[in-house]
């Protein structure tokens, strides 16, 4: 009886755990969208807030939040980056933000999608690179030149049938596919305008 | 339990049969003439989450948003059953939403046959639920909501009365709870709402339950999981935290941000007086000597769903109060037949169907032949204008998908979607469920209640 009473406070401490957890977790993003924390996505909305109401100090704030990635991206895929984020900020221009946001974005579908190009023998990490560069591309797409989003919206969804799938105890698994990866890369980078 | 019929003992057998034979033969003719009103709607996207489904039937993936966490997937695998026979995904979302509604009268009716015993009470019941407000949404919507009420209306109707055979019973009861949940994962405390009642109440059903309903469970988890592996788990913190806090508009979201339930109530006809009389139900089940269990579990369940959706759901998605309209007509039939004076119960029932009736006049379902849901409407609206911009959390992702050439922005990113408008090229628009001060350029009206009506305003109006 007294493992069964032992058992039940467990199971209640968990739940109750669990439920602390998921009502004071932050949010991590503003929208629906895809799993884990990103600076860039998660400050957004501080960011051009701050910006579209002039006040610049903190838009400066919000930017802090987001450096350690845009440093990664300056020193990687968008060079100059940073300079562009804090030149928009002392010129108060919140038109050059938002346009430095959609460089970064761009940025960081690279970066995702050469993860995943990378990693295309780890379902998991393939699939949630592919995921987190979709969640960059929502975050854009209105800013994207329609033929160029109309482009992504469809080769993203083959770079994710292109990693694969392990199936269920290797029932229904499928391989990853290298050619159709490239492929569905090359048509994404050709929309964003990079060099493959 | 003492039944509706009871009363009717001076009438004899023969002339209550034929009374029965009317009443089946107007509960058929009721239930073809809402599937010929439903068959009339055009199938239509009412909103992304019905765009995620859609793309579900093709492409299960949750954290690709195909569909939306948790997933869905009994309702996903029987909308691909459809697929097989309609070939279209559209059609194939339509025909299961549709069926499952159109199934779910005389599944409630069923119920209501097995706690009272009463042909009278059934067929009230099955009225009762067919008249409802919000299943016009629950058709039309292409959403699960229907499915959890359908499958979970089955397990409490399988529950076992005194003296039947229980084993198989239980485990079939379990296996219709077990896929009510994988079809909406997100009325788990409906469900459990029931179920914990039911164990509560018979401690010795819960093992033929608990297998049932891991029948079908613990495979739907396991490819969920190898789908989706511990990322599906981050995700459902992350969408739970996400949406208690920011975009479900629940009682957590910032302070003055979100509307009432009261007042969502309040703007479907009649639903008041129809929801007082639902909770006198609740509360003489809860109160009577004579409780089945089933009954029970019935206003369990009631109970649980009223304080989930109070605390964590969106008022402005008005079909989350379809399991409560739905219980709440099922509990009030088994808690007045247990009534002994039979001209009041018979003045209840008929008082909530003239309730009912006096609402679906006042809905008039006949305005809606035709038309598409009010997102399609605007979709085809702005197909045509080609504006530059459009600000809108109403299907953001549905109308990017289907106006590829249009600049659709998140209105859950303000200062960025005012931006976008700010620096249109050509004409802009907000497009919104709430109305704003200023004329619209252009109204899309809801066609049932539990649909929001959209309105198209110039960038101009200020949101």
């Amino acid at each position: 009886m007294k493992r069964i009473a032992a058992a039940r406070r467990l199971v209640l401490a968990l739940m109750v755990a669990a439920m602390f957890g998921a009502a004071s977790g932050r949010a991590l993003a503003y929208s629906y969208a895809a799993a884990g924390a990103e600076p860039l996505l998660d400050g957004r909305e501080a960011l051009f807030s701050a910006a579209a109401a002039g006040d610049w100090a903190k838009a400066e704030t919000a930017l802090t939040a987001m450096k350690p990635d845009l440093d990664y991206l300056d020193g990687h895929e968008v060079p100059g980056i940073e300079k562009a984020f804090d030149d928009a900020v002392v010129a108060k221009d919140s038109n050059g933000v938002e346009a430095a946001f959609v460089r970064a974005a761009i940025g960081e579908i690279e970066r995702r999608i050469n993860g995943a190009r990378d990693n295309l023998g780890d379902y998991q990490t393939a699939k949630v690179l592919v995921v987190k560069a979709q969640r960059f591309y929502t975050a854009v797409a209105a800013d994207l030149a329609p033929d160029a989003g109309k482009a992504l919206a469809a080769a993203l969804p083959r770079a994710l049938d292109a990693i694969g799938n392990p199936g269920v105890f290797g029932v229904g698994a499928r391989k990853a596919d290298p050619a159709a990866f490239a492929a569905a890369r090359a048509d994404i980078f050709k929309a964003l305008g990079l060099t493959p | 339990m003492t039944v509706l019929a009871d009363g009717g003992a001076a009438l004899s057998l023969g002339v209550r049969r034929a009374y029965a034979a009317c009443g089946w033969i107007a509960a058929a003719a009721a239930l073809a003439v809402a599937a010929l009103w439903l068959r009339s709607i055009p199938p239509s996207l009412s909103s992304d989450d019905a765009f995620f489904f859609l793309h579900a039937l093709t492409r299960f993936s949750i954290l690709d948003f195909s569909p939306q966490f948790p997933g869905y997937p009994g309702y996903v695998a029987m909308g691909r059953v459809a697929l097989l026979i309609t070939h279209d995904p559209l059609a194939a979302l339509a025909l299961t939403s549709g069926a499952v509604a159109l199934a779910i009268p005389p599944a409630a009716a069923w119920l209501a046959w097995r706690i009272t015993g009463a042909a009278s009470a059934t067929l009230a019941t099955f009225f009762i639920t067919l008249l409802g407000p919000l299943m016009p949404d629950l058709a039309a919507s292409l959403l699960s909501d229907g499915a959890g009420i359908l499958f979970q209306l089955v397990f409490l109707a399988l529950l076992p009365k005194p003296n039947e055979p229980a084993r198989l019973r239980l485990f079939l009861a379990g296996l219709a709870l077990g896929w009510a949940f994988a079809c909406r994962p997100s009325d788990a405390p409906l469900l459990a709402g029931a179920f914990l009642a039911v164990v509560v109440i018979r401690h010795r059903w819960l093992p033929a339950i608990a297998v049932g309903a891991a029948t079908v469970l613990v495979p739907v988890a396991a490819i969920v999981y190898a789908l989706e592996g511990p990322l599906y788990l981050e995700e459902g913190l992350r969408f739970l935290s996400g949406h208690a806090t920011i975009w479900g508009n629940t009682a957590f979201a910032p302070a003055g941000d979100h509307a009432s339930w009261l007042s969502a109530l309040a703007s479907i006809p009649f639903a008041i007086p129809a929801a007082i009389l639902n909770l006198a139900g609740v509360a003489i089940a809860i109160a009577a000597r004579s409780r089945p269990p089933a009954l029970m579990a019935t206003a369990a369940a009631f109970v649980a769903h009223a304080a989930w959706i109070a605390a964590f759901q969106n008022p402005d998605h008005l079909r989350h109060l379809a399991p409560l309209a739905t219980l709440g007509g099922i509990i009030l039939v088994g808690a007045v037949a247990s009534l002994p004076v039979r001209p009041f119960r018979i003045a209840v029932l008929a008082t909530f169907l003239a309730i009912e009736i006096a609402a679906l006049v006042a809905i008039d379902p006949v305005a809606a032949i035709g038309r598409p849901s009010p997102l399609a409407a605007a979709r085809k609206w702005l197909s045509a204008g080609r504006p530059d911009a459009v600000a809108t959390n109403e299907g953001v992702f549905a109308l990017r998908a289907e106006l590829p050439a249009v600049r659709i922005y998140d209105e859950h990113y303000a200062a960025d979607a005012n931006l976008g408008l700010a620096t249109a090229s050509g004409t802009a628009f907000r497009l919104t469920g709430t109305p704003l001060r200023g004329v619209a350029a252009a109204v899309f009206p809801a066609r049932c209640p539990g649909e929001r009506t959209l309105y198209l305003y110039p960038a101009s109006v200020a949101n």
